[in-house]
């Protein structure tokens, strides 16, 4: 098995200090940077994605794995950008105006980043000027969750705001959470939905193309 | 043929004169304090109170008109039946309507939000633009040794407590004839997930399984020692002893089958087994989300009934649910969907639900209407008569 196989292999079972002591064989192989986060670290993930929607991992093993990855990628950032490796896209990303779940937000956001994108996660009880705030820095994404039937209608005065603001067309808007259906997220203008933590990553993908 | 009776004949799988009917029963087949004051103004009541029996889901204690109103069947052992003490305080809803807080659960307002404290620490908060308090304490959330395990101390019932369940108990059965359900809880999966944070006890269960294990074996025994004074403390005066622990997510069960098995079931067959061997009641449990690949496991493990049934979550379909499973355990809710269509459904669209829902879990008895969870406050009132206009319509064999 080669060292990026190894990498993939440990970071798919979660095991973290095997993922920390190949990344570092990896580095003083001479491998770029870059390889080791696209064939090494994300390719992981995409497979980890491929296995929780095919019922393969349920939560804990992407838990584990998205640990995995986070421990990796200490190693790896700085080298990064050193060589000047930007993330595939920036999101922020929160459990929106009165919700305070953020389980599926947080499985979300550790989906994105094993994507390859920069999350910014801001949070619980976002309310819209928070997200106004994000457009204004640079995100391209934004990424809205709810638990409940009551806060997901926060969703739509969330775009409101934001359209108000006239920052509407500088944003893609994907929504997410239990109750959230694909039409809801048409009828309140979003850009997309994805049904689960490993569509959102496609998701984030399809809508930066 | 008794509320009682019908309930019991319905959980014994046989067929009893009418599907029986839930509202209320317990923390999950309720309704909110909001939509139940919209509920009582719709149909001009303006007698009685409005008790949050539960401030975190800020969910009413139904009062004795609706039994009536709505044909329910089956009582909370914790309901005062409209007769409450003096440690009840005068509160307003998120939405400005009235209703009653027991003195000891009384939040307190600090910068915008409402908070539960226990002394100096806030253990749940609701934001003013939220409408529920969610727990934010989770105090085993640093432990890494089994001595910060043992020093945590488990509740058990003080003999105070337990008077007062062996009262309600006799009270209820002697004055009502309806089915009554005695909420016991006995969570593991979910129970470790608030002691230790919702990540962490995940990530416990799979790579620190010593651990999970012992923190388990701990609440476990905790549980048993109460289950068994409970038992006695509610005797066989009443029909059904319920237990909870969500397992499933809206895609998924939370965790794999196999993972389950082997570090979840144990611990939950222990307690409903003990159930089973030391009372004539039927054990109920409380799991949401899609739970289909853990259901054989949770009906091997000794469990009679199961709720909410949430046909909205993946592989929960209810004709596959009932064909499959339908002669091993009672379906307890399921009777209409409440994340997709009770807020926003029209009259006609939830008599058409709820007959095709009766129509599926009906035959053979095993079934008892509910919707699934709890009543939101979003739900309006004209949605809520509607349920129970279509299930009394259609409940009879």
């Amino acid at each position: 098995m080669s060292g990026l196989e190894n990498l993939q292999t440990n970071l798919i079972n979660g095991k973290a200090d095997a993922v920390k002591q190949f990344m570092t064989e990896a580095i003083d192989s001479g491998l770029s940077p870059r390889d080791i986060l696209n064939n090494g670290l994300l390719k992981g993930m995409e497979e980890v994605g491929r296995r929780f929607k095919n019922n393969e991992f349920y939560v804990p093993e992407v838990l584990i794995a998205a640990r995995a990855m986070k421990a990796g990628m200490e190693i790896l950032k700085p080298l990064l950008a050193d060589t000047g490796v930007n993330p595939v896209g920036r999101v922020a990303i929160g459990t929106v105006t009165g919700d305070l779940h953020d389980i599926g937000k947080n499985l979300v956001s550790m989906m994105l980043e094993g994507g390859g994108f920069e999350v910014i996660d801001l949070g619980v009880d976002v309310k819209p000027e928070k997200y106004i705030d994000a457009i204004n820095q640079g995100i391209q994404i934004i990424g809205m969750s709810a638990l409940l039937t009551t806060t997901m209608m926060n969703m739509k005065s969330i775009i409101h705001a934001i359209e108000a603001a006239n920052l509407r067309d500088k944003v893609k808007i994907m929504v997410g959470g239990a109750p959230v259906t694909e039409n809801f997220a048409r009828e309140i203008k979003a850009d997309g939905y994805a049904a689960d933590a490993a569509s959102a990553v496609d998701l984030a993908k399809s809508l930066l193309n | 043929m008794t509320s009682r009776e019908r309930v019991i004949k319905a959980l014994r799988h046989e067929e009893p004169d009418k599907v029986p009917i839930d509202l209320g029963a317990m923390r999950s087949t309720g309704i909110m304090a909001i939509a139940y004051n919209r509920l009582k103004d719709h149909l001009g009541l303006t007698s009685g109170y409005t008790y949050l029996y539960d401030i975190e889901q800020q969910l009413a204690e139904i009062e004795p008109y609706f039994f009536e109103r709505f044909q329910i069947d089956v009582v909370d052992l914790n309901n005062n039946f409209g007769i409450q003490d003096a440690d009840w305080i005068e509160w307003r809803l998120p939405d400005g309507s009235p209703a009653f807080i027991h003195r000891a659960k009384y939040p307190v307002y600090r910068n915008n939000e409402w908070l539960i404290v226990d002394g100096d620490r806030v253990v749940a908060r609701m934001p003013k633009s939220s409408l529920y308090f969610d727990t934010v304490y989770h105090p085993l959330e640093d432990a890494v040794t089994t001595a910060e395990l043992d020093a945590f101390k488990f509740h058990r019932y003080t003999d105070e407590e337990l008077r007062d369940i062996e009262r309600r108990a006799n009270f209820l059965h002697r004055n009502t004839d309806l089915a009554i359900m005695a909420g016991f809880g006995g969570n593991i999966l979910e129970f470790g997930q608030t002691l230790r944070g919702w990540e962490n006890f995940m990530i416990d269960l799979i790579s620190n399984r010593g651990f999970a294990a012992d923190l388990m074996d701990r609440m476990t025994e905790a549980h048993l020692e109460n289950l068994k004074l409970y038992l006695q403390a509610v005797g066989d005066r009443v029909q059904i002893i319920q237990f909870g622990d969500d397992l499933g997510t809206q895609a998924a069960a939370q965790l794999s089958p196999d993972l389950y098995r082997e570090m979840i079931k144990p611990y939950h067959q222990k307690m409903y087994k003990y159930a089973k061997r030391h009372s004539d009641l039927f054990t109920f449990l409380h799991s949401c989300g899609s739970i289909y690949d853990l259901l054989p496991d949770i009906i091997d493990a000794g469990i009679d009934i199961i709720n909410p049934v949430q046909t909205s979550a993946a592989r929960m379909d209810p004709t596959k649910l009932k064909s499959e499973f339908g002669d091993k355990i009672t379906f307890w809710g399921g009777g209409i969907d409440t994340q997709y269509l009770l807020p926003t459904a029209t009259t006609a669209e939830i008599h058409r639900h709820i007959k095709e829902r009766i129509d599926i879990f009906k035959p053979g008895g095993g079934f008892v209407f509910t919707q699934v969870h709890n009543v939101q406050a979003d739900v309006p009132p004209e949605n809520i008569v509607a349920v129970y206009d279509a299930i009394i319509k259609n409940r009879e064999y």
